[in-house]
């Protein structure tokens, strides 16, 4: 119930947060329109960011506890951060074109990191589907999300560490978290995008962990079924 | 105008891959 709460609170937040950035704030001087794409664009990357976070935390979890919850939580994580990333190149993509000239630009190290990102990700994904056993998976799966997660810093970094065409922190930075490069009606939307991002990812991530649980039950189940159907087998012979 | 093309773009892919994921992952949910 108040899963389902959580759901509407996080879409009426979403609709509202669209509506502000199409409706309310006016286009940027230089940028022109093209700027609202910004809005979803950085919600979605700081989700791409937290999802794949919490994946690899939830990694270190499992390796430490063996509780198989924390791997749930891990494979939600890992999907529901491949999508976002997908949204935050996508929403990346349709800004560049009308703002660089160029959709994509293989030169530029945080959009190359990022790529790398998803693409570790997604591995994640596949490589869990090759182990059948649960415990042998989630060990297997921790290591890799642990290890990918160390391309989380050097994407968000790679701005201030080379020189390329993405420009760097607007707010996201100790130094411009207080002085942001962005008038305030533009930061208070970003702001409001983020949460009503967030609250839509929190949703997300709780129907995909219950689905993980239910995935993970009806495994066991038919395990014990094949366990019991080859001992009666056995008996009958 | 032309950037209102890419806003367009933008916008629908995201919106709408998330209320189509949310869709999938409840119905899937509901179908267990």
């Amino acid at each position: 119930m108040k899963t389902r709460i959580l759901g509407w609170v996080a879409l009426a937040a979403v609709a509202a947060a669209v509506y502000a950035a199409l409706r309310v704030v006016p286009a940027d001087l230089n940028q022109g329109d093209a700027q609202r794409i910004m809005y979803v664009h950085v919600a979605s990357a700081w989700l791409g960011y937290l999802s794949f976070g919490v994946t690899a935390l939830c990694g270190i979890l499992w390796l430490w506890r063996r509780d198989l919850r924390f791997d749930s939580v891990a494979v939600a994580g890992a999907e529901i951060g491949v999508m976002f990333t997908a949204f935050a190149i996508w929403g990346g993509m349709m800004w560049g074109r009308p703002v660089w000239g160029v959709f994509w630009q293989w030169e530029d190290p945080r959009l190359t990191t990022t790529a790398l990102l998803i693409a570790l990700y997604v591995g994640y994904l596949l490589f869990r589907r090759l182990a059948d056993d649960p415990e042998r998976r989630a060990t297997r799966a921790a290591i890799v999300g642990i290890v990918a997660a160390v391309d989380i810093p050097i994407v968000h970094f790679s701005v201030e560490w080379w020189r390329g065409l993405h420009q760097g922190a607007t707010i996201g930075s100790p130094e411009r978290i207080l002085n942001p490069a962005a008038p305030a009606q533009f930061v208070a939307t970003l702001v409001g995008m983020v949460i009503a991002f967030t609250l839509a990812w929190s949703y997300l991530m709780i129907r995909r962990y219950q689905l993980a649980q239910s995935e993970l039950a009806r495994e066991e189940a038919a395990r014990i079924d094949r366990i019991t159907g080859a001992r009666t087998a056995e008996v009958a012979r | 105008m032309t950037d209102l093309v890419f806003v367009a773009a933008g916008y629908i892919v995201i919106i709408g891959g998330l209320a189509l994921y949310t869709v999938t992952l409840w119905r899937r949910l509901r179908n267990r």
